[in-house]
């Protein structure tokens, strides 16, 4: 078999890997069997690092050292609303970034939120490395489709620092698509409708015999499981804090517990009508009285506290249809994605819209990576039946006078693609030009987000209006924005890699690629000792047990002083590699531990028989 | 070479690459499913010996296939490498005219491009020098390679046909030197092509912008949508004539005129002209239930808006200090909708304000009703009940709002209880 190719789905609470095995789309189980990994990286209390099912486990001892839903902070620039609404609700410590991005303070040192990624990322390579019994080096990761250029290009960072190579960002819902069409023959307009653990995503498409032309995309990158899981998280703090006088959420392990304890409270009511809260000793008081909490959460109270959120999704939808120039009734199959959709409201709410029964054919928490590994699989091929036709979720344009956005690519334009767009200077002999880059909809400029900013200097001595610079943008497949600009007539050209401002600079990745790569080789030569060491501690626990036995059946024979000696020098040694942690020299002593082990086991027998 | 199992009867040999012809002309031919379906498997072009794997047919049927589709000239095999070069000009200039290719008739080549060491085949560098020109001097329709007649349907095919040969993806981490550059132009310009012919009213005015440069056969071909569409358009208007001068029918069309209207309206959000509109209607036809379901769903909207403007005059007048008339605005706004958010809290707060407390009252309650996480309301509705001298009921809301908000004020509200 070729290089085995990868499809990541990099989820905010889950993550999964899958690939094209055989021509079937398969899901790849994790070292320890579980099909989702959660997105949870971990720095244990020894130091070591812990990522998926064994980070979550001991989420609620060390909350302090445990990242969660990283996703929602990748590719966030501190100051922004998303962010600062978010800090409270952290259990870990976050800071502001040299690049004004996110860190994460974890063991006294600070990461990046896409080295924390990267964490995530490595485990499903070792993963997919173990399933195949080969090395695994290029994936396809996916995104929500409304992440924009600076999320996006945070994620590929974070695939490059996991030493993946990284063959497209493509979106979740389309990404979905691709499953729920593989090996059928459709011609049809899908709805895909994915909620999941911190973004909600919505995607009209047209599929028509392979090719998948999405029409147009919509949703929102803060609305998700996490904020319906916040809602109960209040419910349940409230009503404790006027009975306790205490805010439960000041203390981080009573805080994890209140999470875990709302999701999986959330989870049950997708199939049960009412559920218990029972947390017992979740604080003390003052006075050292241990306070427990104690509910009952039922199905329509969580819709009541949810419904908003619920609501949000559809009102989406509904500006997502409009744009897409459809009705309701000509959406032939509406496909629910991402384990959000499970819950019987939100169900009800797609259903009621439009108007029909959604698909469940598809798996909502697998069909993501499923269909990255498919399009994986289309891209290495020679002749792929299958195409993906994307589009940018957001405008793309500039900043002009007066404070206003310039469009130049709108949004829902089918990806990759190139625009041309003529600016002139606006006051005489002007020398220089500054050209912001913004991503957004709104018609002034501030309220967009800004991806990058670049000067062009040296600008023609003339007057003004009569300069024209003309501005060059380009959107990669990848959806990953690049911006030249040059004067028309000199022909001057600058360009940009517009994520300068809150990315990560080049050089930075590299560093974090090597430290990663060096943890990783670390870890590897950490484990292969490990193996070896416990085998040999059991081969020494084995030899002291049978040498008063061999030394009594060896009594007075002319060999035995020597033999005992040799013995005793061989254990000896290999206690030294054990303390020095040589794996080599520890392997090459375990050989002489065994011979003789063999002698003594030799003599005893016989000794035995006589 | 010729026989044994390289040669195949009636086709040639299994290295030799076959490739259909351009879907226009395959499209005029009568081809049963099966061979249609051989054809759309060969329109990259294949090797032979490729064929039944790639087709997934049987391998003797397939071949059989494959010489009727050649007997009907719907594929053929495609030119050699070293044929081609052989017919090289002094100019370093190749004629397009090569056997079995007819479809670039007497297109000029770019030698060098074609001869530059790329990841890939000749027939795609070809394809693509020759759609390159037709970006640069030809029409969109020369682009997506259909009729200026064509419908939208087959507008939409060719551009999906289109963009399986040159998405990116297509080329994905291939050597592509200079065709690099050239194969996203051209995916640009196929996008670009296919967003103007989708819409009507892009399609029209860029027909008539480019009118000048369509030869002859397209001018015929644009006369013939422009009729078939008047013409559509003629029959359309002719029957709902005919309709309206049926007995009883005027009305009906008259009422359908009105609803068209009113539709415009509402979509720019102009809902009371709308809502005009539409009484008309029902005046005209007050049996129509259509009429009634769209005045229907239109009152809730209407009775919001006109909530929503009473609401918005109370509040400029309470900022300039005519209390007494903003009061009456709200007064306006909840009779209008009962459930008014905005309008009950500020009557309620205001009368309040003024200790008309038993005034107050009901609009304190709704608003509390409507606002079931606001804690303020609650200890407002509170305060209120207890200067009513209810005190139970006050004791009641107290606590509530305690447990949404917990304030100090609401301890010293629930002593006085």
């Amino acid at each position: 078999m070729s290089e085995p190719i990868i499809g990541i789905d990099l989820g905010t609470t889950n993550s999964v890997v899958a690939a094209v095995i055989d021509g079937v789309p398969t899901v790849i189980a994790s070292r320890g069997g579980y099909r989702l990994t959660p997105s949870v990286v971990a720095f244990a209390k020894n130091g070591k690092r812990l990522i998926g099912a064994l980070a979550k486990r001991q989420a609620v001892t060390n909350a302090e050292n445990t990242v969660f839903a990283a996703k929602r902070l990748i590719g966030r620039k501190w100051e922004t609303k998303q962010v600062q609404e978010l800090l409270p609700s952290l259990p870990y410590r976050v800071a502001e970034g040299p690049h004004g991005d996110v860190r994460v303070h974890l063991a006294d040192k600070d990461y990046a939120i896409p080295e924390i990624s990267a964490m995530v990322l490595s485990e499903l390579r070792l993963d997919a490395e173990a399933y195949f019994g080969q090395p695994v080096g290029k994936a396809v990761i996916t995104v929500p489709a409304h992440f924009n250029d600076m999320q996006r290009q945070a994620t590929k960072d974070a695939g490059r620092i996991a030493g993946l190579d990284v063959l497209r960002i493509i979106n979740e819902p389309t990404s979905a698509s691709l499953a729920y069409g593989f090996g059928k023959t459709l011609d049809q307009k899908v709805a895909v409708f994915d909620l999941g653990g911190g973004t909600f995503d919505v995607s009209i498409l047209d599929v028509s015999n392979g090719v998948f032309e999405v029409i147009a995309t919509g949703g929102d990158t803060a609305l998700g499981g996490e904020d319906f899981d916040n809602r109960i998280v209040e419910w349940l703090v409230f009503p404790f804090a006027k009975e306790n006088k205490l805010d439960l959420r000041k203390d981080r392990m009573a805080l994890q517990r209140l999470k875990d304890a709302a999701e999986k409270s959330k989870m049950d009511l997708s199939t049960a009508l009412e559920t218990e809260i029972n947390l017992p000793f979740i604080i003390t008081d003052a006075s050292g009285r241990a306070l427990h909490l104690h509910r009952t959460l039922t199905r329509a109270k969580l819709e009541d506290l949810t419904s908003d959120l619920a609501d949000r999704c559809i009102r989406l939808t509904e500006k997502t249809l409009a744009e897409a120039g459809l009705r309701k009734g000509e959406v032939e199959e509406v496909v629910l994605v991402g384990g959000m959709t499970r819950m019987p409201r939100v169900q009800d709410g797609v259903k009621k819209f439009f108007g029909k029964e959604p698909n469940k054919g598809v798996h909502p928490d697998e069909v993501v990576a499923l269909g990255a590994a498919i399009h994986a699989a289309s891209l290495v091929k020679e002749s792929s039946e299958m195409l993906l036709l994307d589009v940018t979720p957001h405008s793309l344009g500039i900043h002009i006078v007066g404070g206003y956005f310039q469009t130049v690519i709108p949004k829902n334009t089918t990806v990759p693609t190139t625009a041309r767009h003529l600016f002139t200077t606006v006051t005489d002999n002007q020398a220089s030009a500054k050209i912001m880059v913004l991503q957004g909809e709104s018609e002034r400029s501030e309220v967009n987000e800004l991806l990058g900013e670049f000067m062009l200097t040296g600008l023609r001595q003339a007057a003004r209006g009569q300069v024209e610079i003309e501005v060059i943008f380009e959107i990669s497949a990848d959806g990953l924005v690049s911006v030249s600009a040059r004067d028309t007539v000199t022909g001057q050209r600058q360009s940009i890699t517009v994520t300068a401002t809150s990315g990560l600079s080049e050089d930075e990745v590299k560093a974090m690629m090597e430290a990663q790569g060096d943890y990783m080789l670390a870890a590897k030569t950490e484990d292969a000792f490990e193996t070896v060491r416990a085998t040999a501690e059991q081969a020494i626990a084995e030899l002291a047990a049978l040498r008063g036995q061999f030394e009594a059946a060896a009594a007075g024979a002319e060999f035995a002083p020597d033999a005992l000696r040799r013995a005793d020098a061989s254990v000896d040694s290999a206690r030294e590699a054990i303390r020095q942690k040589d794996a080599t020299a520890l392997r090459q002593v375990m050989e002489k531990l065994a011979r003789t082990k063999a002698l003594f086991l030799g003599v005893i027998s016989k000794q035995g028989k006589r | 070479m010729a026989g044994g199992d390289d040669y195949i009867e009636g086709l040639g040999r299994r290295q030799e690459r076959w490739s259909a012809q351009p879907a226009s002309s395959v499209a005029a031919m009568s081809l049963t499913a099966e061979e249609g379906y051989l054809v759309s498997r060969l329109a990259g072009g294949l090797q032979l010996g490729d064929i039944p794997a790639a087709s997934g047919l049987q391998e003797a049927r397939c071949f059989e296939l494959l010489r009727a589709l050649k007997s009907k000239g719907a594929i053929a095999a495609e030119a050699q490498l070293p044929a081609v070069r052989s017919r090289v000009g002094a100019q370093g200039v190749v004629t397009g005219a090569t056997p079995g290719a007819g479809r670039y008739a007497t297109f000029m080549f770019d030698l060098v491009a074609l001869s530059e060491d790329v990841d890939l085949e000749l027939e795609r560098k070809k394809e693509i020098l020759y759609l390159c020109a037709q970006m640069e001097k030809g029409t969109y329709y020369d682009l997506l390679g259909v009729s200026v007649a064509a419908g939208a349907a087959e507008v939409k095919q060719a551009y999906l046909e289109r963009s399986r040969s040159f998405h990116p993806d297509r080329f994905f981490r291939k050597r592509l030197g200079s065709f690099n550059g050239r194969v996203q132009e051209l995916f640009r310009a196929v996008n670009e092509a296919y967003e103007t012919l989708r819409d009507d009213a892009l399609r029209a005015e860029y027909d008539q912008l480019h009118a000048k440069r369509f030869n002859v056969t397209a001018k015929s071909a644009l006369d013939e949508r422009q009729h078939r569409e008047a013409e559509d358009r003629r029959r359309e208007e002719e029957r709902f004539a005919r309709l309206r001068r049926t007995k009883g029918f005027g009305r009906i069309a008259a009422v359908r005129e009105l609803l068209q209207q009113a539709a415009a309206f509402e979509a720019e959000d102009e809902i009371f002209r709308a809502a005009e509109v539409l009484k008309a209607a029902v005046e005209l036809d007050p049996n129509s239930e259509l009429v009634r379901a769209r005045l229907g769903a239109l009152r809730p909207r209407l009775d919001k808006k006109r909530a929503d403007n009473e609401v918005r005059r109370g509040i400029t007048l309470a900022s300039g200090g005519e209390d007494d008339r903003a009061l009456q605005c709200f007064r306006a706004a909840v009779e209008i909708e009962k459930d008014h958010v905005r309008a009950n809290h500020e009557l309620g707060v205001r009368l309040a304000a003024r200790g008309e407390w038993r005034a107050a009252r009901g609009y304190l309650e709704r608003s509390a009703a409507l606002a079931p996480r606001s804690g303020k309301v609650r200890v407002l509705l509170g305060e209120c009940l207890l200067e009513c001298g209810e005190k139970p009921a006050a004791r009641k809301v107290l606590t509530e709002a305690m447990a949404l908000e917990p304030d100090s004020k609401i301890n010293t509200l629930l002593r006085r209880c």
